[in-house]
């Protein structure tokens, strides 16, 4: 009864401690039109030493011939599964530097995951099914977050200080650390940040068929 | 013959549907050319639009790191808005082996291909059988432009040829030529592209004018051809034909796209027998 009543106490005084430092940042990305910009992926990297959590196991699946998510931001660290629900093979791979794999046709959940143990975008790609593209970005700071169609996102219960906050898109023309704004984030309303982004064209490779007989493969 | 193969590639694409794509392609279409009896004077040229349709069911099946194997059944028709004796259905089945070099969108490739098809014509002198074989090399040069070479042998034969003159054959439509070509697609946006290609065709081509000396005395097949009309003869000669080609295509989602171009063809036949071809086509494609 009486470790009850301590074990109470004490969360009652973390939870007070807790949102007495929890802030937020709100960002909003957009490009030079104005228009709202998805999966775009903002990182807040604090100037204080952080504690990074234990990497969870992730998961990006292949779904009628796509990968799913289109982007998916992770811890460093942190293992990717790549299960394959389709009915068909897959052969997933990346050349970039933060992560070069290949995981050969296959079907169902390889058995062991990849680790995306170095910071930055990678980009993934199926050797089969040349339209399927997908992006993973590997970030070193825990508070990060993906875009939504309103180009929005929002960071919650950060420890109150101060950020370096910065934006990648797989689309970006400049290097992604020329994004970087510092904000501190230390009262009760959220810090708002805004981007307008100047993007590449979106040069992905079609799917859908180019000419009669040509198919699309 | 054909129902062997058929019932043989049936097989084939049902032991491999566990692991392969389905392929379900289908166009729908029409194409005007100005020049159908590929003749020479004004007097004889005619032009017309076809109607057309063709289905392509199958497999695609990866068979190790880059190689793949694209089998169909295909089917396809056309129908004459004037000329309906060209009007025809074609049934058919294809095989096409692919081998990427290394991984990714831009690695190179290379393919050889076969396939057959029996023709049955509203003209029943039509008729026949249309075989071809191909390989080909590409690559695709960035996200956005693609390249890619062909050449093919196409051999194309006749059920029943009926001679009109003694010591020539009727064969008019039995027909071979090889052909090499270039193609080459640039993605404007992330829904058009514009493709642009070259073929250079050397071989038979059915030619049908009134009668004609200098045509007969370079002709190696001689027929009547009721379908441009009763006074018409249909002659086998053999051209070279130079076709260029540019065209659009929209997408219209992730499986269908509506495509429209522009081919010129400048044909050089024996004897000075030149004549010349612009069509002008627009279809709308799927692919599963």
């Amino acid at each position: 009864m009486r470790f009850e009543l301590v074990r109470g106490v004490l969360l009652l005084a973390l939870l007070g401690a807790g949102a007495a430092l929890a802030s937020e940042i709100s960002a909003s990305v957009k490009d030079d039109a104005g228009a709202p910009i998805a999966d775009a992926v903002v990182i807040a990297v604090s100037d204080a030493p952080v504690k990074l959590p234990a990497p969870r196991l992730e998961s990006v699946v292949q779904e009628m011939k796509e990968f799913k998510p289109f982007v998916k931001a992770v811890l460093v660290g942190t293992p990717i599964e790549f299960p394959n629900r389709d009915d068909v093979l897959h052969h997933v791979y990346s050349f970039s530097p933060a992560r070069t794999f290949e995981l050969k046709v296959y079907k169902g959940t390889p058995p062991e995951p990849i680790v995306f143990d170095r910071p930055g975008p990678v980009a993934l790609g199926c050797n089969i099914h040349d339209w399927m593209l997908a992006y993973v970005y590997v970030s070193e700071s825990p508070y990060f977050g993906v875009t939504d169609a309103d180009g929005r996102v929002r960071l919650a219960n950060l420890p109150a200080g101060k950020y370096s906050v910065r934006v990648w898109h797989f689309r970006l023309t400049q290097h992604e650390t020329d994004t970087a704004q510092q904000v501190n984030a230390s009262g009760a309303e959220p810090v708002q940040v805004a981007w307008n982004l100047k993007l590449k064209r979106d040069s992905r490779i079609r799917r859908a068929p180019t000419r009669p007989g040509g198919g699309y493969r | 013959m054909i129902k062997r193969t058929l019932a043989g590639l049936s097989l084939v694409l049902a032991a491999a549907g566990a692991r392969a794509d389905d392929i379900l392609d289908a166009t729908a279409g029409a194409l005007y050319d100005s020049n159908v009896p590929r003749a020479q004077l004004a007097r004889d040229i005619k032009s017309d639009t076809a109607f057309q349709g063709t289905l392509a069911w199958g497999r695609f099946i990866p068979l190790s790191d880059g190689l793949t194997l694209r089998a169909t059944l295909d089917a396809g028709g056309e129908a004459y808005a004037h000329y309906s004796g060209l009007d025809n259905l074609a049934l058919g089945t294809s095989l096409s082996l692919r081998q990427k070099f290394g991984l990714g969108a831009l690695a190179p490739w290379v393919s050889g291909w076969a396939s057959g098809a029996r023709l049955d014509y509203a003209d029943k002198a039509r008729d026949g059988w249309r075989y071809e074989f191909g390989v080909g090399a590409g690559k695709r040069l960035s996200e956005v432009w693609d390249v890619e070479a062909t050449y093919r042998y196409q051999h194309r034969t006749q059920d029943h040829p009926v001679a009109v003159v003694p010591g020539i054959s009727g064969a008019v439509f039995d027909l071979q030529a090889h052909q090499a070509g270039l193609r080459s697609e640039y993605a404007m946006t992330d829904r058009m592209s514009f493709g642009a290609g070259f073929d250079y065709r050397r071989g038979d081509v059915a030619s049908t004018t009134l009668r004609n000396f200098t045509i007969f005395t370079n002709s190696t097949a001689i027929a009547l051809d009721p379908v441009f009309g009763p006074d018409a003869v249909g002659y086998r000669i053999y051209a070279i034909t130079q076709a260029y080609r540019i065209g659009l295509s929209y997408a219209l989602g992730r499986s269908n796209s509506i495509t429209t171009g522009i081919e010129r063809w400048i044909s050089r036949a024996r004897g000075g027998l030149d004549y010349y071809n612009t069509l002008v086509g627009a279809s709308y494609v799927h692919a599963l």
